[in-house]
């Protein structure tokens, strides 16, 4: 049985360093809430490196790739006389080409941010905690695993997370 | 540009110090919207029927209610078309350019100037398409796999004209969408009834502010701004590439990719001008949207200004130092003394004199002179792409050929009917979309220091 | 022999307003009951036919318009459509001789049948009028066929009637004289129509037969006074350009307009290719007040007033008797030389005469048929004197019908009350009546008025009785051209509307109706046995013979001598000193003739060779006058004349004299003509019988509006580009001479390679265009192009694939034209194909330029990157068109929908269709076999079409001359179209 602690803090100073805390103490899978992104929050929880970019390069060489296979082959396809220049118009193909690279990297980067932030997701556990909508106003939660298997179920969690001065410790995800 | 360097001139943000009445301050339009803006939204309403009527009478009766002729075969709907292509520059010049050099200034407007490349974008893409003799055939223009196998030409610069506006079409929805995303989220958690709730809250997406999303939220933003700042530049090459790659006396010119762009971010500004100096002052958002942000604009007007000048100075001189006579003819005495030669003088002083009193502080911060400004800017870059449009074709290479143009009234209501459906789209988007970033001002509070007083 | 052989079965019982002759013959005509009319397509009324109803049901009602009791029929036996006939291949077309008449003077033409359904008129090439030639009125008449506005029911008072019947009647209250019967008719030359005239002159010697001509031509002009005055009988004057080597036109345009201007065409070019030095080549000097076509190809053209061309001719022959020892033929001659020695043009008059000195025998005067007897008669006397009669000129009996008067004894017989039954046979004289007869008053006094007219015009509305006239295809005839050479005219179709021939109504006149094809042939059999054979079987295999070539070949009638009696010369007004003063010209019209074409759209549309107006006339004034008077095209001024009142538009005409004010006729009409409806103003009230055309004008004052005009050309200079190239004949030197132009620069993509098989390219030789516009209504009939009306084509959108660019070079009070047929260039790197984003515009294997029209959308940048603007755009659905006008398209090419581009496909239809017939029949195509309609119709020969890579064509030998050039080479697009520069040969001191 899971079930994690939210902590709300009233600045993401108090956030950053609450996550510090608990990341030392060994609590992993720590997941922040904030209105804005907070600088050195991802090193503080400890995220891995995106691989969004690498994503978003091989989308738009993709998108390159399929404009070239598209103008040559079309070509090809219907090969039809024009304005007296040869078959294989490298040049002409070059304006499209560039879009294309453009819209496939574009488009990687915007489903890329709906997979990895597993986005399209209109509710959550969280928001039938009330206040915490102010996570997209103006407080700073942090979500605390506290999967414990001494049946201490939080006590030991909810002692840490004194030290870091919470506004409130609400207990998430209760059967 | 070098506005950075004047952070002490004046705030980017004052009088808010709470994200919770900063964030109440912002949204508040949405939730108790100003009756002023209710109103523009009739006539703008009407115009915007206007528009749809005469795009339908155009389509069933051909394009022959039109003024255009051969050899003017193209007149005012590519006209506006490059106008309006040409206004959406500055949208995703402030988005993405601006972030990447990290010009802070650009946060209390980019929404803005986004939501305006939007709809400038819109009404671009429709007169292509209603300007085609036969526009139920549009999308023969893309690729797709034909029963008889044909395919686009790729040779045509039009072709390229469907990818590059398609592209940035799509990628300033993208950057402007995943931009709001965190925005929306906000408005859903403050909207004061259910069904707004909902409606938002569909649209966020499930946004929740989550360090994870912020992540991929960050990372994506920063690629799509690099992404979209060559695409910006690209764009409105390929659109003057309809015209420099043709023979056309007046339009085969090597100058026209740099010159076109400028001439874009140019008008781009003076749309954000003429749309943030009423909306501030209409919603009091002197405090968010500051002297320093005008101030800039302005500057922006200015230089983007000169290099227009510049490039009418280049033109001529191009031509006549080519040798070609034909080039001569329409550089030299078709544009300036030819049929239409008052447009071209209008261009001249809209777009080179009027620009350069922007030297002056004073006139800077004087907004209604601004304003002014702005729209004779607007005006001059209109002009400016009639002149390239309609002076170059009835001057062709065969005296025989030459004659002239006169626009309709279809032609006269699609100019102002898609002015009327441009500002009623952004009077919707005022009303219903959280139209300063948000959570960006919130992040700038914490950088910039805040001033209590709100400056004249 | 055909099947339109089968047209007996013509419509005359009871008309019906809305008679379209097949779809409403139930309506109509009694069709037996239980007879199935139409095919099962036909149940329903289409509104807009296709092509496949239209031969459906044309088939269907052939058949059965045997068995719809008309009441005139024939013993022939139709065949009905069950079985196709031998001669009729589905979608290949038919061509049959025929002949079409203007002004009474038969012209040779062939004409293209599509099932039945005649699209196009080509020249004859056996026929001595045509040579293979047609000009614009020729051509526009498969048109006029179909017009919608054609009269289409026999009345009289109002009611419908049976023409026959009331024929019958007239011919019963006439009496046994006939002293009140009056035929007024257009000229003719057809045996039938005299024969018919003799007929009913024999009947009733009381009758006259009068004779009308707006155009004036020969016998019924003053040229004709003036030969009757001399030689004391009517003759034809027949000119041998191809022997003359210096023409001097005096207001005359034989080029392009009068009865032989196809054959004087032609022979003016057979001497004007000169491509080296040594070659002849032949001079034109031209004096008119306005320009012509002949004016624009003049060496020497020199703008003068009308009045003063009587004192223009006194100063040459004076200068010749004085300067260059020519014997004057006569002392009355000399003797009215003698008071007129200066000139205002002494270099032009000194080496007019010079030319004409060295040039004995091989020189040629012509007087235009609206200068007076006066003239003529000098003309004739410098002619004489210079020995070219006999030469370049022969005389020989005119073949016109000789009648019993003019409009203007008629005139007076109707004041007197003397006329009681008035037929009028065509011609709606009441519009082109000189003004002072004022025939549509003085009209109403004949107590019965039959008119047989095409539309219900001006002459219709004032007479009581109205018969719908057969039109020229529609009906069977005979005519002579100028040289006598009899020709037939035969239908191609079936009348549309139940007209009737101008032969049948007088044989009803004086019998039993009879139908026109009986009357011919009756004709013709007995002229064959006055000839001297008996048999009609003879006979008629020589009608068959005469039907298959459209011409009795090689049967010119025999030249008359003449010697004047100069005595003759004492009843010549002689014209006065010149006054100061403007002068109002009237002219017949370049597209509407003598208005007779108002109704026709593509002449309406086609620009005027000179002005380039269309849809409108104007008062062409000189620049000088412009100024002079402060007006600016376009705007309205009143000219007052002795005669009558005009407002017009003006147009500043380069090369209009400067004293002379300019107005065609034919335009301001009010029949009930939708098309014709308020194009122009009428300036037939005043011309008068003293001064048919001309005026002494008043005042002109300028009004405070303006009128717009349409016109396709505004820009009339070159602006020093390499558009238009000449040279001189003294400047050929060839073979040394550079090329004239420079080859274009390096080029970044090599020449496409061609492909396998003929490369098509045409050459077009500036040097012999006269801008008669003849090729530009060949590719509108051709190829279906559309007519876009008056508005459109003020907003530059006129849909012809082939124009006619007019420059001017010098001085604009007294400029050199330049002329230039333009159409697709079909360029090998052309600049429309690589902007076009569908494929809708590619390169053919055989270096065609082709357009697809089905995967055209529309986006117009074709034309915009056509250096030469040739593109043309469907910017409405022009091709809609009134019925049964989309009757006249050619099935061969396709009707271009909306929103589509269109332009110039070089006759691809005709190529294509030559290269299957050479497959199939399995001989090689002939390089010389694909012949453009432009070419095919042009009277000069001023295009050349072929295969370029064939060595032995014509257009691969012109393409190596040194002449030929490309327009706008420098644009590197490569035009396949090149042209050889205009070669002219002035007079060494006059340039």
């Amino acid at each position: 049985m899971t079930s994690s602690l939210l902590v709300e803090f009233a600045s993401e100073e108090q956030l950053l360093a609450a996550a510090l805390h608990m990341r030392a103490l060994g609590y992993g899978d720590l997941e922040a809430y904030s209105p804005f992104p907070v600088a050195g929050l991802d090193a503080a929880l400890g995220a891995p490196r995106s691989r969004i970019p690498l994503a978003v390069l091989i989308g738009a060489l993709t998108g390159l790739a399929a404009s070239y296979a598209i103008e040559w082959g079309a070509t090809l396809d219907y090969p039809l006389r024009v304005g007296g220049f040869p078959l294989y118009s490298l040049p002409a193909f070059i304006p499209i080409m560039f879009e294309t690279t453009i819209l496939a990297g574009a488009l990687t980067a915007f489903c890329a941010v709906v997979v990895r932030s597993g986005l399209l997701q209109w509710w959550h556990p969280l928001d039938d905690i009330a206040g915490f909508e102010r996570s997209v106003i103006d407080r700073f939660f942090l979500t605390v695993p506290c999967d414990d298997p001494d049946g201490h179920t939080g006590m030991r969690c909810r002692t840490d997370l004194a030290a870091c001065h919470p506004v409130r410790v609400v207990p998430v995800g209760q059967p | 540009m070098s506005m950075a360097g004047q952070h002490a001139a004046d705030p980017l943000l004052i009088g808010t110090s709470d994200d919770a009445a900063l964030t109440q301050r912002v949204l508040r339009p949405l939730w108790s919207p100003h009756p002023a803006l209710g109103w523009l939204m009739i006539p703008a309403a009407l115009g915007s029927l206007v528009f749809i009527t005469a795009l339908c009478y155009t389509f069933v009766t051909g394009i022959g209610v039109w003024g255009n002729n051969i050899p003017v075969g193209w007149a005012f709907a590519i006209t506006n078309f490059v106008w309006w292509i040409g206004i959406g520059h500055a949208g995703t010049f402030i988005s993405a350019i601006l972030y990447l050099l990290q010009q802070e200034w650009r946060t209390s407007i980019n929404r803005i100037a986004e939501a305006m490349t939007l709809f400038a974008v819109v009404n671009a893409g429709l007169f292509p398409i209603a300007h085609l003799g036969r526009p139920w055939f549009f999308y023969w223009l893309a690729p797709y796999p034909a029963t008889m196998e044909l395919w686009p030409q790729f040779r045509s610069s039009l072709t390229w004209d469907v990818a590059a506006i398609s592209t940035y079409g799509t990628v300033s929805f993208l950057f402007w969408y995943l931009g709001l995303l965190p925005d929306l989220a906000t408005a859903r958690d403050t909207a004061p009834t259910r069904l707004r709730r909902r409606l938002y809250g569909l649209c966020a997406l499930g946004w929740r502010g989550a360090a994870s999303h912020w992540r991929s939220y960050r990372i994506a933003y920063l690629l799509l701004a690099g992404l979209a700042t060559p695409l910006v530049v690209s764009v409105h090459s390929i659109v003057s590439l309809d015209f420099a790659v043709a023979k056309q006396p007046g339009w085969h010119s090597t100058i026209f990719p740099p010159y076109f762009v400028a001439g874009a971010i140019f008008s781009g500004f003076a749309m954000v001008l003429t749309l943030v100096i009423p909306l501030r002052a209409l919603l009091r958002l002197q405090d968010v949207i500051t002297m320093r942000h005008i101030d800039n604009m302005a500057k922006v007007l200015l230089a983007t200004g000169s290099i227009v000048a510049y490039s009418y100075l280049l033109e001529p001189f191009t031509a006549w130092y080519s040798g070609d006579p034909y080039e001569r003819y329409i550089q030299l005495v078709g544009r300036p003394a030819g049929p239409f030669a008052w447009v071209f003088w209008l261009t001249i002083v809209c777009n080179v004199l009027v620009p350069q009193v922007l030297w002056l502080r004073s006139l800077r911060r004087n907004l209604v002179a601004l304003l002014i400004i702005s729209l004779l800017v607007q005006l001059g870059m209109w002009s400016e792409r009639f002149v390239i449009v309609v002076t170059s074709l009835q001057r062709g290479a065969l005296p025989s050929s030459w004659s002239s143009y006169s626009p309709t009234l279809i032609d006269a209501c699609l100019l102002f009917g898609s002015m009327s459906l441009f500002l009623f789209l952004f009077l919707v988007f005022v009303r219903f979309v959280p139209f300063i970033a948000l959570s960006e001002l919130k992040l700038l509070r914490r950088k910039e220091p805040v001033e209590t007083q709100v400056s004249p | 022999m055909s099947a339109h052989l089968h047209d007996d079965h013509r419509s005359d019982g009871a008309p019906h307003r809305d008679a379209l002759y097949w779809r409403t013959l139930a309506d109509s005509f009694d069709v037996p009951s239980g007879t199935r009319e139409f095919p099962p397509a036909a149940d329903t009324p289409p509104n807009a036919w296709s092509r496949r109803q239209f031969i459906g049901l044309m088939s269907a009602s052939m058949a059965l318009a045997g068995l719809s009791g008309c009441r005139l029929t024939s013993d022939d036996h139709l065949v009905p459509y069950v079985t196709q006939p031998v001669d009729v291949i589905p979608g290949r077309p038919s061509h049959y001789a025929t002949t079409v008449t203007m002004g009474g003077y038969g012209t040779g033409v062939v004409v293209t049948s599509h099932e039945g359904r005649p699209t196009k008129i080509d020249g004859n090439p056996e026929h001595p009028a045509s040579l293979g030639a047609c000009g614009v009125f020729e051509q526009a008449l498969v048109l006029q066929l179909y017009d919608p506005d054609r009269a289409q029911a026999a009345r009289l008072n109002g009611v419908s009637c049976l023409w026959h019947q009331e024929m019958q009647e007239v011919a019963t209250h006439t009496g046994t004289r006939g002293d009140g019967l009056r035929v007024l008719m257009e000229p003719t030359a057809s045996p039938t129509m005299a024969r018919c005239c003799a007929e009913v002159k024999q009947r009733w010697p009381g009758s006259r037969i009068i004779i009308h001509d707006a155009a004036g031509i020969g016998a019924h002009g003053a040229a004709g006074q003036a030969w009757r005055a001399l030689f004391g009988h009517d003759l034809v004057a027949r000119y041998d350009f191809s022997r003359s080597l210096i023409v001097v036109a005096m207001d005359a345009d034989p080029l392009a307009s009068g009865p032989s201007h196809l054959a004087h065409a032609r022979g003016f070019a057979s001497l004007r290719r000169a491509r080296s030095a040594g070659q002849p080549m032949n001079r034109l000097y031209v004096a008119e007040s306005s320009p012509t076509c002949t004016g624009s190809i003049a060496d020497h053209r020199l703008a003068v007033s009308d009045r003063d061309i009587v004192d223009l001719l006194l100063a040459l022959l004076a200068e010749l008797m004085a300067g260059q020892g020519v014997l004057c033929p006569d002392q009355r001659i000399a003797a009215l030389v003698a008071g007129r020695t200066t000139s205002a043009h002494p270099s032009w008059i000194r080496a007019a005469a010079a030319d004409l000195a060295a040039n004995r025998g091989a020189g040629l005067i012509l007087i235009g048929d609206r200068q007076p007897p006066l003239a003529h008669a000098l003309g004739h006397a410098l002619n004489a004197a210079l020995g070219n009669v006999g030469a370049t000129i022969a005389y020989g009996p005119s073949p016109l019908m000789a009648g019993d008067g003019d409009l203007a004894s008629l005139m007076r017989e109707l004041d007197r009350g003397q006329v009681d039954d008035l037929l009028i046979l065509g011609g709606n004289p009441v519009l082109t009546a000189l003004g002072d007869i004022q025939l549509g008053r003085r009209i109403s006094q004949a107590r019965n008025r039959w008119y047989l007219g095409l539309y219900e015009d001006e002459t219709a509305q004032l007479c009581n009785g109205f018969i719908p006239q057969a039109h020229v295809l529609e009906s069977w005839g005979d005519a002579c051209a100028c040289d006598g050479t009899r020709s037939i005219q035969q239908p191609l179709i079936d009348p549309l509307h139940g007209g009737i021939a101008a032969c049948e109504v007088l044989a009803a006149l004086v019998g039993p109706p009879r139908l026109a094809r009986d009357l011919v042939r009756d004709t013709w059999r007995d002229a064959f046995q006055g000839a001297g054979s008996i048999a009609d079987a003879g006979a008629d295999a020589h009608l068959a013979e005469v039907l298959r070539r459209g011409v009795e070949v090689g049967r010119a009638s025999s030249l008359v001598s003449t010697a004047a009696d100069w005595s003759a010369l004492a009843r010549f007004e002689v014209p006065q000193r010149s006054r100061d003063g403007f002068e109002l010209s009237l002219k017949l019209d370049a597209k509407v003739h003598d208005g007779r074409f108002a109704n026709n759209p593509w002449l309406q549309e086609l620009p005027d060779p000179v002005t380039k107006l269309t849809w409108d006339n104007a008062a062409l004034i000189s620049p000088a006058a412009a100024r002079r008077l402060g007006v600016a095209q376009g705007a309205l001024i009143e000219v007052r004349c002795d005669t009558g009142a005009l407002t017009v538009p003006v147009i500043i005409q380069p090369g209009q004299a400067e004293w002379t004010i300019s107005v065609s006729l034919g335009y301001g009409r009010r029949g009930a003509e939708r098309t014709a409806a308020d194009i122009g103003v009428d300036a037939y009230p005043l011309t008068s019988i003293s001064r048919p055309w001309s005026a002494a004008v008043i005042a002109v004052t300028s009004r405070p509006a303006s009128h717009r005009l349409a016109i396709t050309q505004h820009h009339w200079s070159l602006e020093g580009r390499p558009i238009l190239l000449e040279q001189t004949l003294a400047g050929i030197n060839l073979p040394a001479d550079a090329p004239l132009q420079p080859p274009p620069g390096p080029s970044l993509r090599p020449a496409p390679a061609h492909g396998p098989g003929p490369q098509w390219a045409m050459v077009i030789d500036t040097s012999v265009c006269i801008g008669c516009s003849a090729c530009v209504v060949a590719c509108q009939a051709e190829n279906n192009i559309p007519v876009v009306g008056k508005e459109n084509v003020l907003r530059s959108r006129e849909m012809h694939w082939l124009r006619i660019d007019r420059y001017y070079r010098g001085n604009e009070d007294d400029p050199v034209a330049l002329l230039q047929p333009m159409a697709c260039q079909h360029c090998e790197k052309a600049p429309c194909e690589y902007v076009c984003p569908t494929y809708a515009t590619t390169h053919s294997q055989d270096g065609l330029n082709e357009m697809t029209y089905n995967r055209c959308v529309g986006t117009r940048f074709c034309s915009n990157n056509c250096p030469y603007k040739v593109r043309r755009f469907n910017w409405y659905n022009f091709a809609d068109g009134r019925d049964p006008l989309p009757l006249a398209r050619n099935p061969e090419v396709t009707v271009r929908a909306r929103g589509v581009m269109e332009k110039c496909t070089y006759c691809v239809q005709r190529i294509r269709t030559t290269e299957h017939r050479s497959l199939v029949d399995g001989v090689p195509l002939r390089t010389d076999a694909v012949v453009t309609a432009c070419q095919q119709t042009c009277p000069t020969q001023a295009i050349t079409f072929g295969d370029m890579t064939d060595p032995a064509s014509a257009v691969a030998h012109l393409r190596a001359h040194p002449l030929a050039y490309a327009v706008l080479e420098d644009s590197g697009a490569q035009p396949r179209t090149r042209y050889l520069a205009h070669v002219r040969n002035p007079h060494p001191e006059l340039t």
